[in-house]
């Protein structure tokens, strides 16, 4: 059978999320219509006001509904303390663990050169100016423990030798409330081989 | 616990992408199909599926996109460092480019692995293990670059001056190589200037295997002032 177009559409458009296949999709255009149509309004207008509303921060490039974003905006945190992480999750997660007054920069991405990802795709120009206007004394490396995270912090951390700005990495190693049985053996290595002195 | 020990064999991780919420879609260079694609579910949570570390591997299913059904490292990983890692992104970069899917590639597996310890030793200049790879990997595909006879099948002369035609080979030139740096990377007498010559020489000789699309890895390795 086939649909009616409007409702086709709708299917059609839900499978742009992440993870929904056509038939994910056709189970969620159904319950709108059937049975949720003011939730189906409020996600349209959502959608709409979100995609309109919703860009990047000219200082961190988080997302942001205005030219700064709340973050940078906040004259009561330290400007000149950046921590570079990959996504906006682990802005959020940072914010939410607590403890960290200083600014951020996110990359959305790690460098990935057969992806066809490469320093100008993940924003280093403008961090590469941010270092050049002497506004930064210390930049934090928080990409994750992967290769292409590391592959970043090490061109990051050029970038910023280059310019004489002090950077220091995320300390790695035994999670906390981790049992030593069951940490991997690289990590164990690390925590070992960059144990502190107390 | 192995489903069938027979069919485990070497792997590297040569890229790696995520795929629906937890699973990895990964490039593999292994020993019984070469070089291909391969499907893990719920892979991003598995620390082990990274370049570098070698695997023991069991691929199940035909086709481009075959399914990971269990892995283990096979020793340590390489432990790559700073500069280090450009240059095995690029050696990776490289062989996604160049190498054809299920084409077993036996001796460029082992030269895979010694290139990378090479360069973790650092014994050898990184770029120097470079250039042997390149050309290892061109011999071993059927584009052997001869570098003591020119088009002509003539002694390349050291006082004289060559370009590369890819079909054909080395032509006297004016505006060329120096015949003396095509002999030194024929006798590897790495000076810095037949390093140099070096890196062009393979710049031009891979070009046209690597279509319009230059290499991204390269532009990692600029310098900052």
């Amino acid at each position: 059978m086939k649909q009616s177009p409007l409702v086709q559409q709708l299917i059609d458009a839900f499978t742009c999320l992440p993870g929904v296949g056509p038939k994910s999709a056709q189970r969620m255009t159904y319950y709108l219509l059937e049975r949720h149509r003011q939730g189906g309004e409020q996600l349209a207008q959502a959608l709409l006001a979100a995609m309109a509303g919703v860009g990047q921060c000219q200082q961190c490039r988080n997302f942001a509904e205005q030219e700064v974003c709340p973050v940078c905006a906040d004259t009561r945190r330290d400007a000149s303390v950046v921590c570079v992480v990959a996504s906006p999750a682990d802005v959020l997660a940072f914010e939410q663990a607590g403890g960290y007054n200083g600014r951020y920069f996110v990359l959305m991405g790690h460098l990935s050169p057969i992806d066809g990802i490469g320093p100008e795709e993940i924003g280093l120009p403008l961090l590469q100016e941010q270092l050049a206007s002497n506004a930064i004394t210390e930049v934090i490396l928080a990409t994750s423990s992967t290769v292409e995270g590391e592959v970043t912090a090490h061109y990051i951390l050029e970038m910023c030798q280059a310019k004489g700005v002090e950077v220091s990495r995320l300390a790695q190693g035994v999670p906390v409330g981790g049992e030593l049985e069951f940490v991997s053996g690289a990590t164990l290595a690390q925590a070992l081989s960059e144990r502190r002195k107390i | 616990m192995w489903k069938n020990p027979n069919k485990l064999q070497l792997a590297w991780v040569l890229h790696r992408r995520p795929y629906q919420d937890t699973g990895l879609i990964l490039e593999l260079f292994t020993s019984q199909h070469g070089r291909t694609g391969a499907v893990m579910r719920g892979g991003r949570k598995h620390q082990l599926l990274q370049p570098f570390q070698p695997l023991l591997v069991e691929l199940a299913g035909h086709g481009d996109l075959l399914r990971l059904q269990q892995c283990e490292a096979a020793s340590p990983p390489v432990p790559l460092i700073k500069q280090q890692l450009y240059c095995g992104i690029y050696l990776n970069e490289l062989l996604v480019r160049m190498l054809f899917r299920h084409d077993k590639q036996p001796r460029l597996l082992a030269a895979y692995a010694d290139a990378l310890q090479a360069i973790s030793q650092d014994a050898v200049a990184m770029d120097v293990v470079l250039r042997r790879f390149e050309l290892l990997l061109l011999a071993e595909l059927g584009y052997a670059v001869e570098f003591t006879l020119d088009a002509q099948a003539q002694p390349i002369q050291s006082a004289r001056r060559y370009r590369w035609q890819g079909e054909n080979g080395w032509l006297l030139s004016a505006e060329g190589w120096l015949g003396a740096h095509l002999l030194a990377i024929a006798e590897e007498q790495w000076t810095p200037e037949v390093r140099r010559c070096a890196r062009d020489i393979m710049r031009t000789i891979l070009a046209p295997h690597l279509g319009s699309k230059p290499l991204r890895s390269r532009s990692l390795f600029q310098t900052f002032k």
